[in-house]
């Protein structure tokens, strides 16, 4: 058995980094196979991890499409007043104005000066005459009317406009379109919340399968660590297990969602109707792909630290 | 190759597994260790491929102190001993190939040299007709020898075996003895714990016998 027939470095080299190579893909093709070789515990814990990713990527979605939906009808209405920083010299503000004109999408803008502004509050307010010995506060305002129809473009326009220095604040279409940009903030910020609770969520329920799993191949893992196997190998197939769970669950979230937006569209699309518009709403691509990242990486986590601990409290590695 | 200095180990519920042993084993010995169920030869065998640390004293394997090793060292470690259960410790939903050539795979081995190996393991322990077999399919004296194979087709520098002729009957025994024997012969250090002393005295190597925990006495090879 002593007789030497042990291969040189580089041979050895190329035949561990081919080893590597060929036990990864083991791994990968034994946790695929586990999908059907044990369909009961592994679709339970996918299906349990796109429930719980479902949730929150639903509020983004909403999120999401309450905002397109404030930008269709602030696009529909076209209207965009530019609130300029208070003080701005009158001659920025023409220079201001003049900028304006390069945008095609505009067909037209008109300004309000302090002065115009502060007459037509003292209108609204019944109130005769409005001390003005006091520096006026009100900013200079341009009310821009934009050519309809674009949605994108229209968005694209404000965050070009926001981004001038000389700009302090916009304001888009009626204030319920603000309100509803204000519920789609509120939604989208619920919703990261929500994914950083149930993220931990995704934790514990990959993390007791594997537990289970970990437990069932106590023997061979102690088999494995007395011939000499290292923590990574003995982790690798676990991490792939955890891992390939987490990417199905997140794609079926975003099979969730899809089905309940196909479900929403009809009532949404009749409120949308009494404003003269129709929505077509739908899971983005890229939310899914988000999901379906997130459950991958949690998963890996998952197995990650269960994997982790199960070695150490039970193999001596 | 292996030198005990004063080991004890004491267990949490405060019983000595092993207590101030100390002996040191030469490269390419063959050496027994003997004594009654619960002197503590498990114990101290667990103790070389690190699976278990002593709670005092030092132990030294080809020069290592054990104690100063960092886990992530063991397995470079355990790839240098071969190891032979009592309750052979095979997949038993794997085929015999595929137990005999995991210590092989672990290290990284290319699969054609992985084959060759495991088919020469095999030969040795005659086992070779029956690679593609499952190892539940055998006999226990035929796990026994895969167990055997297993823990020799890495070519370690030392082999252990704990109480590896528990469940053969005398002839299988001592064909497995002479299989160890074999291997000592071609400069395997080993070190056997058994209890079956009418087996072990028909081989001419010196014995460590172990008495609750404590070394009894060391006999030279008669």
């Amino acid at each position: 058995m002593a007789q030497s027939t042990a291969p040189n470095k580089s041979t050895r080299r190329q035949s561990a980094l081919g080893a590597w190579q060929s036990h990864h893909q083991h791994c990968l093709r034994s946790s695929l196979w586990r999908l059907v070789r044990r369909p009961l515990g592994t679709w339970a814990t996918i299906f349990a991890i796109a429930v719980v990713l479902a949730l929150p990527g639903f509020l983004m979605t909403l999120a999401s499409q309450m905002k397109d939906l404030g930008g269709v009808f602030a696009a529909e209405q076209g209207q965009m007043n530019i609130y300029l920083k208070p003080g701005t010299p009158p001659d920025s503000v023409h220079t201001f104005t003049q900028w304006l004109k390069q945008f095609p999408l505009i067909e037209h803008s008109q300004l309000i000066t302090p002065e115009q502004g502060l007459k037509q509050l003292a209108e609204r307010l019944n109130i005769s005459t409005l001390d003005t010995r006091a520096n006026n506060p009100l900013p200079p305002v341009i009310v821009v009317q934009a050519r309809a129809n674009n949605a994108q473009a229209y968005l694209e326009l404000q965050n070009q406009i926001q981004q001038n220095p000389q700009v302090e604040s916009i304001a888009t279409g009626g204030q319920w379109i603000e309100r509803l940009r204000k519920i789609s903030s509120f939604f989208n910020e619920l919703s990261s919340w929500l994914l950083a609770l149930f993220g931990l969520t995704v934790l514990f329920v990959v993390g007791n399968t594997l537990r289970l799993e970990l437990e069932a191949r106590r023997q061979e893992l102690l088999l494995m660590a007395l011939i000499g196997a290292t923590r990574r190998y003995m982790l690798r197939p676990l991490l792939y297990d955890g891992a390939v769970m987490g990417l199905f669950g997140g794609f079926i979230a975003g099979g969730l969602i899809n089905v309940l937006l196909t479900m929403l569209t009809a009532p949404i699309n009749a409120i949308a109707h009494e404003y003269g518009t129709t929505l077509s709403l739908m899971t983005p691509a890229s939310l899914v792909l988000i999901l379906g990242a997130t459950g991958l990486g949690l998963g890996w986590l998952s197995a990650q630290l269960i994997g982790q601990n199960f070695l150490r409290r039970s193999v001596q590695v | 190759m292996i030198k005990f200095e004063g080991v004890s180990r004491r267990f949490t519920n405060g019983h000595f597994g092993l207590q101030n042993v100390s002996f040191h084993i030469p490269e390419g010995r063959m050496v027994f260790l003997t004594g009654h169920s619960g002197s503590g030869k498990s114990t101290l065998l667990r103790l070389i491929p690190a699976l278990d640390q002593p709670t005092s004293g030092t132990v030294r394997v080809g020069g290592h102190d054990l104690k100063r090793m960092r886990p992530h060292q063991y397995p470079k470690l355990r790839r240098q001993i071969g190891v032979v259960f009592q309750d052979h410790h095979l997949l038993l939903d794997q085929t015999v190939f595929n137990n005999v050539a995991l210590p092989l795979q672990v290290t990284g081995y290319d699969p054609a040299l992985i084959r060759r190996r495991v088919e020469a393991a095999l030969d040795k322990v005659g086992l070779l007709h029956r690679q593609r077999a499952r190892s539940i399919e055998l006999s226990g004296g035929e796990q026994q020898r895969v167990n055997i194979a297993r823990a020799l087709v890495n070519r370690p520098k030392i082999l252990l075996a704990d109480e590896p002729t528990g469940n053969l009957d005398p002839e299988l025994s001592r064909e497995v003895f002479n299989q160890f024997a074999d291997f000592h012969a071609i400069g395997v250090t080993v070190l056997i714990a058994s209890h079956d002393l009418h087996l072990l005295k028909t081989f001419a190597v010196p014995r460590i016998v172990l008495h609750e925990g404590q070394i009894a006495r060391i006999e030279e090879a008669y």
